[in-house]
């Protein structure tokens, strides 16, 4: 097995952490308007901690999809990094690791 | 009363069902001013009241008591509702959005078995120090999506059961109001002569229009049970998805370590296989 249909395989795996960052990027936009909205369950949750806790929650959601798609962009980068070392080319040059690095 | 989906229709109904109310008992004050003056004059079937102590003391009953009282009890019914109906004020169709939004996202980032048929293949081409990294750091992060979709579906549940807890107290108050009125309209209806308004027991009437703001706390007081069940006592409740104690651990990101990145990075460290 060549090193080319190898590096294929970490492509491929690119590919599936691009795909997660796009579906974590659209689902911060989709969940966007909940966020933060704890008021709108009314004043007596506003008493009950309710509106607190789903405003916790909401911002929680918001920055952990934030970070997940820090996480994947990175995971994509490196993988086609790699296999861009594999495949020795100069027009899929490999990243070096300090780049990598200040992407997580 | 048209379906209530915004508090502006409860708040709108309501406000009909008042000024319904407030026809109808002018419709009484005046019905029983006329039927005092009959009486006082003669007219209607009062001849033998005309020259009776009932009629005088009736009267005198009520322009000092009666009628003043039913104008200071108005107001009171008036400040008392609207103040109660304002414990109920939300958004309840937002949140029902809300749900719709947290329950599609959740469905959207993470397929069971995703990762697991795809590391088939990986393991197949790849050994060594990076790809141990590798794998570990891909199910760190395939975990995070699977948790993290879990407490969007927790969340979405608990959004939308509050979204219709409060729909569906909004619709009881909205369809029972008008008849919680009705009971204080028909205790002057049973006023029909002067002997009536003597004997016509004020404190009774005043617990009928207490009882219509009372019935309106009452409700609240079932959405104040069913809120507090929500943050404390609920199984998946507000208080652990925002604390973390549930879906994804303390609500962080598994990040990927920069140890764990380094390793990965470094082509000397990944072995494809032998074919």
């Amino acid at each position: 097995m060549s090193f080319q249909v190898q590096s294929e395989t970490l492509r491929n795996h690119a590919k599936l952490w691009a795909g997660h960052a796009t579906d974590v990027s659209d689902a911060s936009t989709a969940i966007a308007p909940a966020v933060g909205k704890g008021d709108d369950f009314g004043w007596l949750a506003g008493l009950n901690q309710v509106a607190d806790n789903y405003d916790t929650w909401s911002q929680a959601m918001a920055d952990a999809l934030a970070d997940a798609k820090q996480c994947f962009t990175y995971l994509e980068a490196a993988l086609n990094s790699t296999a861009n070392a594999y495949d020795d080319s100069d027009a899929t040059a490999a990243s070096d690791m300090a780049t990598l690095d200040q992407m997580i | 009363m048209a379906d209530i989906s915004y508090f502006e229709d409860l708040t709108d109904g309501i406000s009909d069902d008042m000024e319904e109310f407030c026809q109808n008992l002018g419709d009484q004050i005046e019905r029983i001013a006329n039927m005092l003056n009959d009486a006082a004059s003669g007219i209607g079937g009062f001849i033998a009241d005309i020259f009776s102590d009932t009629v005088d003391d009736a009267i005198d009953r009520w322009n000092n008591e009666i009628h003043p009282w039913i104008m200071d009890t108005w107001d009171e019914i008036q400040t008392n509702v609207w103040d109660a109906v304002g414990d109920f004020a939300g958004r309840p169709m937002n949140l029902l959005d809300y749900a719709d939004q947290y329950s599609s996202v959740k469905a959207k980032i993470y397929k069971a078995g995703d990762l697991t048929q795809k590391m088939v293949i990986f393991n197949h081409d790849w050994k060594g120090y990076a790809a141990d990294n590798y794998k570990a750091v891909a199910t760190t992060e395939d975990g995070g999506l699977r948790d993290l979709s879990m407490a969007l579906d927790a969340g979405a549940v608990l959004t939308s059961n509050a979204a219709n807890k409060i729909l569906t107290l909004w619709r009881e108050l909205a369809a029972k109001f008008l008849g919680w009125t009705a009971d204080l309209i028909g205790c002057f209806e049973k006023a029909t002569e002067a002997d009536a308004i003597v004997t016509f027991e004020l404190p009774a009437a005043f617990e009928l229009a207490k009882a219509i703001w009372q019935n309106i706390i009452d409700l609240a007081d079932i959405l104040v049970a069913f809120l507090i069940e929500q943050a404390t006592t609920a199984s998946t409740s507000w208080q652990q998805l925002a604390s973390g104690a549930r879906g994804l651990p303390q609500n962080k990101w598994p990040m990927v370590e920069e140890g764990n990145s380094d390793a990965m990075n470094d082509p000397g460290n990944w072995t494809p296989q032998s074919a």
